[in-house]
């Protein structure tokens, strides 16, 4: 399946907020209530159409823990989006957010859209982060912000289109160097004058699907 | 390691668990499970090794896509149990424990091998991923003809026959020895440039000066950290097991800085000689959560404002070093604890600087034969006058001379006040030009002495201090219309919570580490330093007796002149307001000063403005301090 660009996506925040779950939900359409830790990092794609354009988007699900945190950073180079996941029913993965700004201004290109994502809006009754919080957080730090589940997949789409939307005015801006790999946009086969002629053997997953998780 | 160790309890008792989870942890897997996985970094380089010389082609493919040293970190850190079909990993793990780790190196060739053509067609490095772990989606125990299914037992056999002779064990080991280092050191780079970044938002070091600092932090922690984990740092250590933990990468770092370590690095660091007490106040001013340590942040903080900042932080940060809690009242316990234990102090005190007083016509200079009082300022000093005198009135009155002044909080104050009465009872009296009154003398700093003036001068001395207050008025005027309000405004604005008042044995305290930093025979600013000192301690007094509104009180002491006269300066006469005096230090709960009025009245002096505007470049202090070893001590 061809495509005209490929973006590069990180997904962070705190360990068990729904990180490898969104990832899930956006890849495959299903939620899974038990998720095993994610080891590493992990990985799923998905082709999605913006003004009438095939984008693929290229998903790194990072592992939440303190453990992980020298591999995942590795992998903020080359992002062009960042989706930045707090849970709304733990206050304290809040709170952990500058730190994982910080960290991901720090590593990443000065460009990469970052996407502030509550996560667990199904779980109304445990709120502790309310939902202006949110909204003030991402005002004050520039970031788009949205309230998510992975659970009933509300504003999951959304979320990850809305930042390919941003990626790509972005580049249609001029923002974004599309022949600089380092900015996580790849421009798609046919575009790309020095590729290989023809992906012969096509993606044999249909781009549709996540990767190994759970 | 749950999920190993979860999975050792299914199929084991909890101490046979416990046992091949040791051997893992120990041996099988070493420092797999730390807080940085480090174990499992290294293999991921030495896997990359053995894929170079098994497969060199497809080596060369993983490394153009960047995955060559992270393809098989979750299959080794959870020995394939979290990539692979439960009933299939479980089979892996059996021949893992019976062959060792060589198992897993060999299995995940195989597996590379196995998709080899895939992977190398791949045009990017998501597709080899997919690739990768859709095979592994399909490795069960179950052997199924003809379905696409891949049955484990045949990739084990498999991987036996391509790789079971390539490498033992023992070569394992070997990669892993020449990795650890790259690693390690790649972990310390990542963590030194980040911490430096991080710090560097706030900084006024520069990149550099802040990387020179880190490592001359980390080499004095290594040099020094067997010595200190032996002698009973357990304390210590208990404190930074018990912070919990957070996201400043700071926090995590391994160099965070004990006192002892801290005192080792900070005060050779700074561009003056400073006193222990300081070192120990900053430290405390740092140190909020009383544990004890300190991070590279607080060092750099300090450092970056004695160092870099403008005159206004710099007095600022002293003027903190010099508040609770900073600021102890038990630094001072040694004043207190002497009046009692020694009775014929005050005697000794009045006795010397009756000498003093009666020798008016021939200045004396007394020679000490102790080390513990260095030399103090040699030729004619009248600029030192007021903190002379605050020392002779302290002499006869409260008798604590030494005490008061005395900084150390080990009880070293003896050894000045013995060479007090040497002075006394030897009558080891030479009359060179002037006399250095030996006020404060402890082995730590061995410098500070406040000089008195010579009795001849005396009268100049009188004249200077009315120079002095007719300066007040000047000065007074000057603050109020400019100085003051802009001081104000800036610190209004750089500072959000107000700083509290000071002192006066606050204000004494903090005026003697001023002392500290000046050279002994720089005339210029130690006659500047009086000047604004006997202008502020005036100030703090007519404070103490108008109780009024700051501005206020600043105009009155204009006004008021004639009532706080130099009196100070004629200690025999107990003059009504005694500045200095301990006692009334003590009990005085009115004696106050804004930082305002001493960034102010400091600033108003150009030769002390200039001197605390100045910069310096921590490269060179710190070139000086690797060039002097001495300093540092085993």
């Amino acid at each position: 399946m061809s495509y005209a660009y490929l973006f590069k996506y990180i997904i962070i925040g705190d360990t068990g907020v729904g990180k490898s779950c969104l990832l899930l939900q956006f890849t495959d359409k299903r939620f899974q209530p038990v998720h095993d830790l994610t080891i590493g990092v992990e990985f799923g794609a998905r082709m999605i159409t913006i003004d009438g354009k095939q984008i693929k988007l290229q998903i790194w699900d990072t592992a939440g823990q303190e453990s992980f945190r020298s591999i995942t950073r590795s992998y903020y180079r080359g992002a062009a989006g960042a989706l930045l996941v707090y849970d709304i029913t733990r206050r304290d993965t809040f709170n952990h957010l500058t730190s994982w700004l910080e960290d991901a201004r720090q590593h990443s290109n000065s460009n990469m859209v970052i996407m502030l994502i509550g996560n667990k809006s199904d779980l109304e009754a445990r709120r502790e982060v309310k939902k202006e919080e949110g909204e003030a957080f991402a005002r004050e730090h520039g970031l788009v912000f949205m309230e998510t589940s992975a659970k009933t997949a509300a504003n999951v789409e959304e979320a990850f289109i809305d930042t390919a939307k941003e990626i790509y005015r972005k580049i249609q801006e001029g923002v974004f160097d599309i022949n600089n790999e380092a900015n996580g946009i790849k421009l798609g086969p046919q575009h790309s004058p020095n590729s290989p002629t023809s992906p012969s053997s096509g993606n044999p997953l249909g781009g549709g699907r996540a990767g190994n998780c759970c | 390691m749950n999920i190993v160790g979860s999975v050792l309890l299914l199929f084991s008792n909890e101490e046979q668990a416990f046992w091949l989870l040791v051997a893992v942890c120990e041996r099988l897997l070493p420092d797999y499970y730390n807080t940085k996985v480090v174990g499992a970094l290294i293999d991921q380089g030495v896997f990359s090794d053995l894929v170079g010389v098994s497969l060199p082609n497809l080596h060369s493919k993983l490394t153009e896509l960047g995955l060559d040293d992270m393809v098989a970190l979750s299959w080794f850190l959870t020995i394939f149990l979290n990539a692979i079909k439960f009933d299939a990993a479980v089979r892996i793990l059996d021949l893992f424990f019976f062959d060792g780790s060589k198992l897993m190196f060999q299995l995940a060739l195989e597996i590379l091998k196995e998709n080899e053509e895939l992977i190398r067609n791949s045009k990017d490095e998501g597709e080899a991923l997919l690739t990768i772990s859709g095979f592994m989606e399909k490795i069960t125990d179950a052997r199924v003809e003809n379905s696409s299914e891949i049955f484990i037992g045949q990739l084990i056999s498999n991987s036996y026959r391509n790789f079971g002779e390539t490498f033992s064990n023992k070569d394992i080991e070997k990669l892993r020895l020449k990795h650890r280092l790259k690693v390690v050191q790649n972990l310390e780079d990542n963590q030194m440039r980040s911490i430096v970044k991080n710090v560097a938002k706030r900084c006024p070091l520069t990149q550099e000066e802040l990387e020179e600092l880190y490592n001359i932090v980390k080499e004095e922690h290594l040099l020094s950290w067997r010595s200190r984990i032996n002698t009973s740092q357990h304390q210590k250590l208990t404190s930074i097991m018990e912070e919990r933990p957070r996201f400043d990468p700071c926090n995590q770092s391994p160099y965070r800085m004990d006192f002892e370590l801290f005192a080792q690095i900070f005060p050779n660091l700074l561009p003056w000689p400073v006193h222990e007490i300081f070192v120990i106040r900053c430290f405390r001013l740092m140190d909020v959560n009383v544990t004890g340590i300190l991070t590279f942040r607080d060092l750099s903080y300090l450092l970056g404002i004695f160092l870099k900042g403008d005159s206004t932080d710099k007095v600022t940060l002293f003027y903190k070093c010099h508040l609770p809690p900073a600021f102890n009242l038990s630094d001072l316990d040694d004043v207190i604890n002497r009046k009692s234990f020694d009775d014929n102090e005050p005697e000794i005190g009045v006795e010397a600087s009756t000498i003093v007083g009666s020798n008016k016509s021939s200045p004396v200079r007394a020679s000490r034969s102790s080390t513990s009082v260095t030399e103090g300022i040699t030729g004619v000093d009248e600029t030192a006058i007021d903190a002379a005198s605050e020392a002779d009135e302290l002499c006869s009155q409260s008798g604590a001379s030494s005490a008061v002044c005395l900084d150390s909080p080990i009880p070293s104050s003896h050894a000045s006040m013995r060479d007090l009465e040497l002075i006394v009872e030897d009558e080891e009296i030479k009359l060179p030009k002037n006399k250095n009154f030996p006020i404060v003398g402890s082995p730590f700093s061995d410098d500070f002495s406040l000089p008195d003036r010579a009795p001849s001068e005396i009268s100049d001395s009188f004249s200077l201090v009315e120079d002095a207050s007719d300066a007040i008025k000047i000065l007074s005027q000057k603050m109020q219309s400019t100085t003051l309000q802009e001081v104000q405004r800036r610190s209004n604005a750089s500072h959000k919570e107000p700083i509290e008042p000071i002192t006066q044995i606050q204000f004494i305290e903090l005026w003697k580490t001023f002392y500290e930093l000046i050279p002994h025979d720089d005339m210029q600013h130690h006659h500047s330093l009086a000047v604004a000192g006997t202008l502020l301690l005036q100030l703090g007094e007519t404070q103490k007796y108008l109780q009024k509104e700051i501005d206020d009180a600043m105009k009155v002491s204009a006004d008021d002149e004639p009532k706080t006269p130099e009196t100070p300066t004629s200690p025999q006469d107990g003059p009504p307001s005694r500045v200095g005096d301990l006692k009334s230090c003590l009990q005085d709960g009115e004696w106050r000063l804004q930082v305002e009025h001493i960034i102010a009245t400091i600033l108003a002096e150009s030769s002390l403005s200039e001197f605390f505007e100045k910069k310096y470049s921590l490269l060179e202090l710190a070139k000086k301090y690797r060039e002097n070893p001495s300093k540092r001590k085993a």
